[in-house]
C-alpha cells in the first residue's frame, strides 16, 4: 500500500495581524489525524509507505520531522513563501506526485489558519480520485476498497465504501494522536526531508485584505474583578436568568 | 460597451422533496450581480419533482433537475460528478449553498473545471468585473478575497423559509443520476445520532470549550450550572475529541443546534461550525482571553478574562447575591 498524507504548518496565532508571521508553529490539527489514519493502516499492512508532503513555508521541516519520529517514511517540502490558494497548492502537490501510485492519500478537513476545506477534495480532483470528506475513522478490505464512517451535519454518520485508489479528508474524534516511540525517534535520525524549491508566484488575479472583527454586537464588559462579576450578575438577574 | 452577461450556476440539494442547507435566494443573487446574469438553476436529490411541484416556481431561466430516489446525496463524489454532467458550459461563477458535503463537491470540481474554489462565503457582491467575497479565518479576522470570476463559491445563505417562486418554470427533469460511478463510491449506511433532549431542553447552556484546559476544570462548569435553573453543560467539539465529555455534549454543525435562553461560553473561540449550532441563543456570554474571539462578533456580554481568574470570582458573586435574596 502507497499512502500520501499531505500536513500544514500553521502560525498559531491570534494577536492582532493576520497572518502573522512571528508566531509560534504548529502543525494543523486535523492533518495530525490524516497522519494517525496512515498509520493504523501501517500498522496492520506493515510494508505500508506513507510518505508526507508539506507545502509552505521552510521552517516547516523541524516540526514535521514528529511525522517521521511517529511512523512516515519520508519528509518532502514544496517549498513556498508565498500563500496559494488552497486549489493551487493542491495542483502543485498534483504535479509533483501525480506518478506515484499512491493507493491512498490522506488531508485534514480543514486548515484551522485560513479555515478552508478545499485542499483534500480539490487534490482528488486533479487525481480524478473518487473521494470522501470529514471522516472519523477508515477500514481497508480486501486491498481493494476503504470503509470510511464520515461525521456531517446535524450529527449524522455516513459510511461510504470507496474504491482505490481515493482521497480521504480527516477530521478530529475518530482515533487518538500517537506519541512517537524511542525506536520511531531513531529510526528518523537519518532522515531528511526532500526540498522542491518553487518559483510559484501568487495568482495576479487574485487579491487579499484582513480585517479584524471588532467585538460589534456585545459589551464588553470593563472594571474591576468585582466589578464585572457585579455587572454581568445584574445584567443576567434583569433578564430573569439569575 | 456593452457588458458581457454572466453565466452564474446555483445549486440546491434536496432530500425527498424538502430543500436542504437555507435557501438561496436568486432575485438577491440576481440583485448582486447588477442584473447582468444568466442564471442556470440545478437542483438535484431525492423527490426533486415533489419539491418543484409544491414549490411556485416563478423563473423563467433553465432549470436542470437531476432526480435519483435511489441515490443517499449525501456523497460529494456522487454530487461532484452529477454538476459536471451538466457538460462543457463554461460558468463564470458556480454557488452552491455551504455545507460539507457541498463544500467537498465545490473544490473537486474547481479541479476538474480549472477555477478557483472558496468555501464558506459569509457575503458576496460584485464591483467593477471583480468579485468580492467575504469569509471568516482564524480568530475572528474577516477575509476579503476580490477575485476574477471563474470561482465556485459556497456560500452560507442565511435564509431559512423559503424565498423563491419557482412557478411556471419549465424544468429539465433528468430522471436517473446520469453518471455511473456508484462503484467507485458508494453510500453504505447512514445514521443519526441518538437525540440528546437534555442539550435542548435546557434553559441555560454552560458550554466549555480548548480553553477549559482538561477535564479535571469540568467540574468549574458544573458548578457554574448549578448556579441557574433547568441548566446543562455543553461542550465544543476538542472537548469531546479529548474525551472530557461525551459526544452527546457537543454543539455545532457536526453536533446539535440549540438556541438556549442563555449559552454562556467558557474558552470557545468560535468557530463556524460551532456558532452554526448555537447563533440562536437568546443570549450569549463569552468568557474568554481574547476579546476579538470570533464568538465576540455574536455575544452580547464578553469577558475578556481568565476562566480560572474569572468564574470562581462569578461563582462566589453569585452565590454572595442568592444568600442575600433569600434572607430578605
Ligand atoms: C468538518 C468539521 C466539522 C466540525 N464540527 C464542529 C462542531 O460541530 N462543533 C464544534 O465546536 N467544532 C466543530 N469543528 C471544529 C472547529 O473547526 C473548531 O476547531 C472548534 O470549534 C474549536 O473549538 P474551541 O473553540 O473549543 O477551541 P479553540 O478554537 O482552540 O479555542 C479556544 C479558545 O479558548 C480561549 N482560551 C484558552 N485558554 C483560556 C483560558 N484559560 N481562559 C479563557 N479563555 C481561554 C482561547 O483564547 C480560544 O479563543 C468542526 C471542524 C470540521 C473540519
Amino acid at each position: 500500500m502507497k499512502i500520501l498524507v499531505c500536513m500544514k504548518v500553521i502560525y498559531d496565532g491570534k494577536d492582532n495581524a493576520f497572518p502573522d508571521y512571528d508566531l509560534p508553529l504548529r502543525i494543523n490539527r486535523f492533518d495530525e489525524y490524516a497522519l494517525e489514519e496512515a498509520l493504523v493502516i501501517k500498522d496492520k499492512f506493515p510494508d505500508t509507505a506513507i510518505d508526507v508532503v508539506t507545502f509552505g513555508y521552510s521552517n516547516s521541516v523541524g516540526l514535521l520531522k514528529k511525522a517521521l519520529e511517529r511512523g512516515a517514511d519520508s519528509l518532502t517540502l514544496i517549498e513556498s513563501q508565498e500563500e496559494l490558494t488552497p486549489v493551487v497548492c493542491a495542483k502543485l502537490v498534483y504535479s509533483h506526485f501525480k506518478d506515484r501510485g499512491y493507493d491512498i492519500i490522506f488531508t485534514g478537513a480543514m486548515a484551522e489558519d485560513f479555515m478552508s476545506s478545499s485542499f483534500g477534495p480539490a487534490l482528488a480532483g486533479f487525481f480524478s480520485f473518487p473521494f470522501a470528506v470529514a471522516a472519523v475513522s477508515c477500514e481497508l478490505v480486501n486491498d481493494k476498497r476503504l470503509l470510511v464512517r464520515c461525521e456531517l451535519e446535524d450529527g449524522i454518520a455516513v459510511t461510504y465504501s470507496i474504491k482505490l485508489p481515493c482521497l480521504v479528508t480527516m477530521q478530529s474524534g475518530g482515533r487518538e494522536i500517537r506519541y512517537p516511540t524511542l525506536t520511531g525517534k531513531l529510526n528518523a535520525r537519518g532522515k531528511e526531508a526532500f526540498v522542491v524549491k518553487l518559483d510559484q508566484k501568487k495568482d495576479k488575479s487574485l487579491s487579499y485584505e484582513y480585517k479584524r472583527k471588532k467585538a460589534v454586537k456585545g459589551i464588553l464588559i470593563e472594571g474591576s474583578l468585582d466589578e464585572r462579576c457585579e455587572y454581568l450578575y445584574n445584567e443576567l438577574h434583569k433578564r430573569g436568568l439569575l | 460597451m456593452r457588458q458581457k452577461f454572466l453565466e452564474v450556476l446555483i445549486v440546491f440539494n434536496v432530500e425527498d422533496g424538502q430543500l436542504l442547507h437555507g435557501n438561496l435566494n436568486f432575485y438577491e443573487i440576481k440583485n448582486k450581480f447588477k442584473n447582468r446574469v444568466n442564471l442556470q438553476l440545478l437542483f438535484c436529490g431525492s423527490n426533486v419533482s415533489k419539491y418543484l411541484d409544491n414549490s411556485h416556481l416563478d423563473f423563467y431561466g433553465d432549470v436542470s433537475v437531476i432526480e435519483d430516489d435511489s441515490l443517499p446525496w449525501n456523497n460529494p463524489y456522487i454530487l461532484a460528478q452529477n454538476i459536471s454532467s451538466l457538460g462543457e458550459k463554461n460558468f463564470d461563477v458556480v454557488i452552491l449553498p455551504h455545507s460539507i458535503t457541498n463544500c467537498g463537491a465545490a473544490a473537486f470540481l474547481a479541479a476538474q473545471f480549472s477555477m478557483e474554489c472558496f468555501t464558506a462565503i459569509n457575503d458576496f457582491y460584485f464591483d467593477d468585473e471583480t468579485l468580492v467575497l467575504e469569509r471568516e479565518v482564524f480568530g475572528g479576522f474577516t477575509e476579503r478575497i476580490l477575485c476574477k470570476l471563474n470561482c465556485i463559491i459556497t456560500w452560507l445563505c442565511s435564509h431559512s423559509e423559503p424565498c423563491n417562486n419557482l412557478n411556471g418554470a419549465k424544468y429539465n427533469l433528468i430522471k436517473k443520476s446520469p453518471v455511473e460511478c456508484e462503484d467507485l463510491c458508494s453510500v453504505i449506511s447512514v445514521e443519526k445520532a441518538q437525540s440528546f433532549s437534555r442539550l435542548s431542553e435546557a434553559n441555560v447552556l454552560i458550554a466549555v470549550g480548548r480553553g477549559i484546559g482538561s477535564l479535571e476544570n469540568i467540574e468549574l462548569a458544573q458548578e457554574l450550572a448549578l448556579l441557574f435553573d433547568n441548566s446543562s453543560i455543553a461542550a465544543s467539539r476538542p472537548v469531546c475529541d479529548n474525551r472530557w465529555l461525551p459526544y452527546k455534549y457537543q454543539v455545532g454543525v457536526t453536533g446539535k443546534t440549540v438556541s438556549p435562553a442563555l449559552y454562556f461560553s467558557l474558552g470557545i473561540s468560535g468557530s463556524s461550525q460551532h456558532l452554526s449550532g448555537m447563533k440562536n441563543s437568546r443570549c450569549i456570554v463569552s468568557v474568554n482571553k481574547d476579546r476579538y474571539a470570533a464568538i465576540s462578533s455574536i455575544a452580547d456580554y464578553i469577558v475578556e478574562d481568565d476562566i480560572f481568574v474569572f468564574i470562581p470570582a462569578f461563582i462566589h458573586k453569585v452565590k454572595e447575591k442568592k444568600k442575600i435574596l433569600r434572607s430578605r
